[in-house]
């Protein structure tokens, strides 16, 4: 009966004071959505890089270690410190625990944007997120010497569509000199934005690859030993050497075999390194900044919550006629410190509520929008575990800091001197 | 097939030089750190510890004095009879063990030097584990920096058909959440 009328006087107070409260609200509402937002982002930020390449089991590439393999080969960040035989690529081929293979051709560049010499395997293969694969938005995979495949991000970034040709440049770097210009390609296909950095990359036909190198053996062009598209076309390139090899196992549980086995290939030093543990590894080099934004965001829902305490406080005053009422109608001490606590809690309660449901608008409706223009894949999903944890500490704390005005009006209560002098 | 019977190779019998291969150089070796590698199908576990024999026998060398045979009488017992990860319901059996003791690397650090009696040596422990209930285990336990206090870093990392990932363990924690 008391937790029933005690109820029924909050809610009718909260009505009374429903302007300068919903201020209130919206203020913890924000600071939720943020501390919520970024805890959110967080989780969806790390699935994204630590899915940036999936169902690859190894990365192979000449001896190195495992994340400069990483960042060359998956993130396109520096460069390869030496290359791997075609004959090593081929071999590994026989391997029969070995799936599938897929050769990687690094060093050259268009517009700052690295150039990958790969075959269909790619295509076919490559996967990213929770197994999804490279998906064409425009045109075709290459199938001539001279055919390229765009990026997302580079045929946003520099307008290209279907049929476009490019002069790819000779070496990395934004502005080269050296330009492969006797060898233009054509764009026959655009990928699908990923959210990885396949997004920011051209890919080409290691016969492709091969061709447009041939009379560049001195680092530049020799004139008249170049190809034009037309002596290209027809003729068999072969690579003489790689870069890396993506690939994948047949059995899983082989992997680390299959990984030693390959750390220690005599015919040339090669490193096999398995993704999935290097992005972890990677990902726990990050993680001090990922603990400081968190801490960040917990000191803006901590001054939120002052904030609330201090509003509180203050209203106390203009409540004095109120309390003075509910004390002579039979209104214990108790009853009144519990309004200022079921106020809180609601309040926290009502913030968290609006606040998931901002939230889940924003991610539904902002989503794709960040996937197409910083390349950050974040989808609506569940709240797991931690952000449940997160999210309900929010009212406790809430509860913890009416705990202040309650005591005070607590307190204030007793003095005004209505009623029994036992009673709480 | 693989046998149920235990196949635990005494270390000492199976004191064998590291490979050093023509492109290789010689291995890591730090104490105190330890590497490892968990390969999953379906509720089947293949695990490989690397770990430098002064972490779990507290000397390196062959066994010279009683107690230093006792010592490495238990923890190979132990090895072999103790899953090196479990799950939190503690349902993984062991069906094989293999214990290979190796001279590290030859490398020269702290004084010591190649030839040197007190050289450097590693153990590796290979387990397979069958757990029933795997599948649904999103954290795993494991023994190991509990049973030996020298190890105070342990590297683990597992590759499975739902993934691969690697975690960081310190001295006296026993649990790892693993996404497969």
């Amino acid at each position: 009966m008391k937790a029933h009328l005690a109820l029924s006087l909050a809610t009718a107070s909260l009505w009374h004071r429903r302007k300068v409260l919903a201020l209130v609200c919206l203020t913890l509402t924000l600071s939720v959505t943020l501390l919520l937002g970024i805890q959110y982002l967080r989780t969806e930020v790390k699935q994204s890089f630590t899915s940036t390449i999936s169902d690859t089991d190894l990365i192979i590439g000449a001896r190195s270690g495992q994340l400069n393999l990483l960042l060359y080969t998956v993130f396109h960040i520096g460069d390869a410190t030496n290359n791997i035989r075609w004959s090593t690529f081929q071999e590994l081929k026989q391997d029969t625990r070995i799936d599938w293979l897929i050769p990687i051709s690094l060093g050259d560049s268009y517009k700052g944007f690295r150039v990958v010499g790969t075959d269909k395997g790619f295509g076919e293969h490559f996967r990213f997120g929770r197994g999804q694969p490279l998906v064409l938005a425009k045109g075709q995979w290459f199938s001539g010497v001279f055919d390229v495949v765009l990026g997302a991000g580079v045929a946003r970034t520099l307008n290209h569509s279907i049929d476009d040709e490019i002069v790819l440049s000779h070496g990395g770097g934004r502005t080269s000199f050296s330009n492969h210009k006797d060898t233009p390609f054509t764009v026959t296909g655009i990928l699908e934005a990923t959210g990885t950095p396949v997004d920011q990359a051209v890919y080409i036909s290691l016969q492709g690859m091969e061709a447009m190198h041939v009379g560049w053996e001195s680092g530049v062009a020799r004139p008249g030993r170049t190809l034009t598209p037309e002596q290209a076309e027809g003729r068999e390139f072969t690579p003489g050497a790689i870069t890396a090899v993506f690939a994948g196992l047949d059995r899983k549980i082989l992997t680390f075999r299959v990984q030693r086995d390959l750390n220690q290939y005599t015919g040339e030093p090669l490193s096999a390194i398995l993704p999935g543990v290097a992005l972890s590894e990677l990902w726990r080099l990050m993680s001090q900044f990922e603990q400081a934004l968190l801490g960040i965001t917990g000191f803006v829902v901590i001054t939120s919550l002052i904030g609330l305490i201090a509003v509180l406080l203050t209203l106390q005053t203009q409540r004095a006629h109120e309390i003075a009422i509910l004390r002579a109608t039979g209104a214990s001490p108790g009853l009144i410190a519990s309004l200022y606590l079921i106020e809180c809690l609601a309040l926290a309660v009502v913030a968290c509520l609006i606040s998931l449901g901002l939230s889940a608008f924003a991610i539904s409706m902002l989503g794709p929008w960040v996937l197409t223009n910083y390349g950050i894949q974040i989808q609506l999903r569940p709240l797991n575990l931690e952000e449940w944890a997160l999210l309900t500490s929010v009212p406790l704390a809430a509860l913890l800091a009416a705990l202040v005005p309650a005591f005070s009006a607590w307190r204030q209560s007793r003095s005004q001197g209505f009623g029994s002098p036992g009673e709480m | 097939m693989l046998s149920n019977k235990h196949l635990v190779l005494p270390i000492t019998l199976a004191l064998v030089s590291t490979r050093v291969m023509a492109a290789e150089n010689p291995g890591s070796h730090q104490h105190g750190h330890a590497e490892m590698q968990l390969a999953f199908a379906d509720n089947q576990v293949e695990i490989q510890l690397m770990s430098p024999a002064g972490n779990m026998l507290g000397f390196e060398h062959h066994p010279r004095t009683p107690e230093q045979h006792q010592i490495e009488e238990r923890v190979t017992n132990w090895l072999g009879e103790n899953p090196l990860v479990n799950t939190l319901e503690s349902t993984c059996q062991i069906q094989a063990t293999t214990i290979q003791h190796e001279v590290a690397g030859g490398h020269d650090h702290d004084g010591h030097s190649h030839g040197d009696p007190n050289q450097h040596a590693d153990i590796t422990v290979t387990q397979i584990l069958t757990c029933p209930g795997l599948a649904k285990s999103a954290s795993l336990t494991t023994p190991l920096t509990v049973r030996f206090p020298a190890l105070e870093h342990l590297d683990i990392a597992w590759a499975g058909p739902d993934g691969q990932g690697a975690t960081h363990m310190g001295q006296g924690e026993s649990s790892f959440r693993f996404g497969r």
